[in-house]
């Protein structure tokens, strides 16, 4: 009874949320760099190249937002662009192993 | 025979280590106080006390990706150095505590501001604590009651609290979260431990993605060695390094040696 409560009260929360932050452009930009993390290996290595720099774009056009955002998103697109590198490595890695087998 | 004599040996120089750790450095905390961190980058020095955040207030509400990848907590204390400001402006505590956001009976109460009455310094105190008070202890143990019990941390078995839907964790904000495709995880695999006699380690990826996001692990924790080689030592992981970043001060502690050393994940 009161776990439905507070996952009513919970959709609720979120669409409280919403407005405040929905409309900003880097957020706009910054969900099509990095909504693939977490499928990061299903990736090829083209893709994978494209969205880093399309994280080194989104981080240049940061520098005329104010002091807040610059933080929280640096952050964020820091995070995203070293997973993309880390997986790109991974797989180089995978790849010598693989080679090395045959 | 010689094999769980080794392995009792090893347990005995584990707790050791522990002890040495909790014993000199700061005493075991509380159950209500595991996972408490003090933010005093700026407060004191602004005539505020220090505020303070509870995981086990929010971590039963939220995943633990929500605020580290998303809203941009890191992962060490004091780390993010987030400012009245930030919070105004809608952002880290902001997030959500911005005197809007509908919360169970009512609105989350706000978070930072300017100006202030007395009136208003109430609200302020919820986060800039003077000093510890019974009502969140009371609060804490309230919550404890109901959930899966476990010896150490906050005492509450989390991963199960989940599993049997005592808790629901939103892993989405709207306007903050990203929207995902649907999660194809790793393929989940076990690290094996190099000493004989001691048990393998079980790590499951896939529930670690869920819970954190690969972001948060890969490449800030984990950069990614070779499967199977040497890894990690105890030494490291109870200094806060690798596994211990999490486990030890918000997710179950290193004391809890079976946790981790036991069958392999299939
Ligand atoms: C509601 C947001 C929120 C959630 C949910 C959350 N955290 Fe945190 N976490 C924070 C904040 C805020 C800090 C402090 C950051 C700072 O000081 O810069 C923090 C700090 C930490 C730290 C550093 C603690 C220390 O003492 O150095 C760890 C480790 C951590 N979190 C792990 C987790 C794990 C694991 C989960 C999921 C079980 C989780 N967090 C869930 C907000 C959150
Ligand atoms: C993702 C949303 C979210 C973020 C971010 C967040 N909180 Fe909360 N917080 C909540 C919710 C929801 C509750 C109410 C939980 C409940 O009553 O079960 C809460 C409750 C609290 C409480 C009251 C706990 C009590 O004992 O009554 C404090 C204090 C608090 N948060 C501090 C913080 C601080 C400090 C930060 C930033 C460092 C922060 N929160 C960030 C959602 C959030
Ligand atoms: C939801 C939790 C929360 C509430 C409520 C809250 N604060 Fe804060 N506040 C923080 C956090 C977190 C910090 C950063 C702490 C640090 O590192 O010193 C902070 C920092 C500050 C600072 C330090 C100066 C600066 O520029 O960062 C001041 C001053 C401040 N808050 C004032 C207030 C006042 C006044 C109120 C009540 C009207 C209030 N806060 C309520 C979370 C909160
Ligand atoms: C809780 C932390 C954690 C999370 C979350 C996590 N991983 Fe891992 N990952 C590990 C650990 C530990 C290893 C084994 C590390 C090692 O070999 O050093 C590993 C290994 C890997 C490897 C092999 C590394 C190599 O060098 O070949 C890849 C690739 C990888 N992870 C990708 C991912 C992806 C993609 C995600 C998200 C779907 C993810 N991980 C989520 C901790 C994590
Ligand atoms: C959070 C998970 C976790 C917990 C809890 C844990 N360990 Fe470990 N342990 C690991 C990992 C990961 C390794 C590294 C395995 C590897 O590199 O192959 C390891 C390695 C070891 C090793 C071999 C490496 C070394 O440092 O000598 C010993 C011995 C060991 N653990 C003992 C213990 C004891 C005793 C406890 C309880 C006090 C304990 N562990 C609790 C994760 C854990
Ligand atoms: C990013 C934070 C984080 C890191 C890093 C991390 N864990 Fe965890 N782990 C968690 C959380 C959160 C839980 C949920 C249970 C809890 O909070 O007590 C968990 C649960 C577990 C569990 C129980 C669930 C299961 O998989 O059966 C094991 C075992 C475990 N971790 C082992 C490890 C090992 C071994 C490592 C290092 C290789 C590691 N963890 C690194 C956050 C982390």
């Amino acid at each position: 009874m009161t776990i439905r409560f507070f996952i009513a009260a919970f959709i609720v929360l979120c669409l409280f949320l919403a407005p405040a932050l929905a409309e900003s452009p880097i957020k706009a930009e910054f969900d099509a760099a990095c909504a693939k993390t977490d499928d990061a290996m299903n990736l090829s290595v083209a893709e994978l190249n494209e969205l880093i720099e399309r994280c080194s774009r989104l981080r240049k056009s940061l520098e005329k937002e104010d002091e807040t955002v610059r933080k929280v998103y640096l952050k964020r697109i820091d995070m995203c662009e070293n997973l993309y590198r880390f997986v790109l490595e991974a797989k180089a890695r995978q790849q010598k192993k693989g080679e090395a087998a045959k | 025979m010689k094999k769980s004599y080794l392995v009792l040996l090893l347990l005995l120089v584990g707790a050791g280590m522990a002890w040495a750790q909790g014993g000199m450095k700061k005493k075991k905390p509380l159950p209500y106080e595991f996972g408490t961190v003090t933010l005093n980058n700026y407060s004191e020095h602004a005539g505020m006390p220090p505020a303070v955040f509870d995981h086990w207030v929010h971590r039963k509400h939220f995943t633990c990706r929500l605020c580290h990848v998303d809203i941009g907590f890191g992962m060490t204390a004091g780390s993010t150095k987030i400012k009245a400001a930030d919070n105004m402006k809608g952002y880290y505590c902001g997030t959500c505590h911005n005197g809007q956001s509908e919360f169970g009976k009512g609105k989350l109460f706000a978070s930072c501001a300017k100006e202030y009455t007395r009136e208003d310094y109430k609200v302020c105190v919820n986060c800039h604590r003077v000093d510890r008070s019974e009502a969140r202890e009371d609060a804490f143990y309230d919550f404890a009651q109901g959930m899966p019990r476990e010896t150490f941390g906050n005492g509450i078995n989390w991963e199960k609290a989940e599993e049997m839907g005592k808790i629901k964790l939103t892993d989405y904000l709207e306007g903050v979260s990203v929207k995902k495709a649907k999660l194809k995880t790793q393929q989940d695999f076990s690290l094996t431990s190099k000493v004989e006699g001691m048990p393998d380690i079980i790590f499951s990826h896939k529930k670690h993605t869920v819970w954190s996001g690969c972001e948060l692990c890969h490449p800030d924790i984990f950069v990614g060695v070779k499967k199977g080689a040497t890894k990690y030592s105890m030494v490291e992981i109870f200094d806060g390094k690798y596994c211990g970043v999490c486990h030890g001060k918000v997710a179950f502690p290193n004391t809890d040696c079976q946790r981790c050393h036991s069958a392999p994940v299939q």
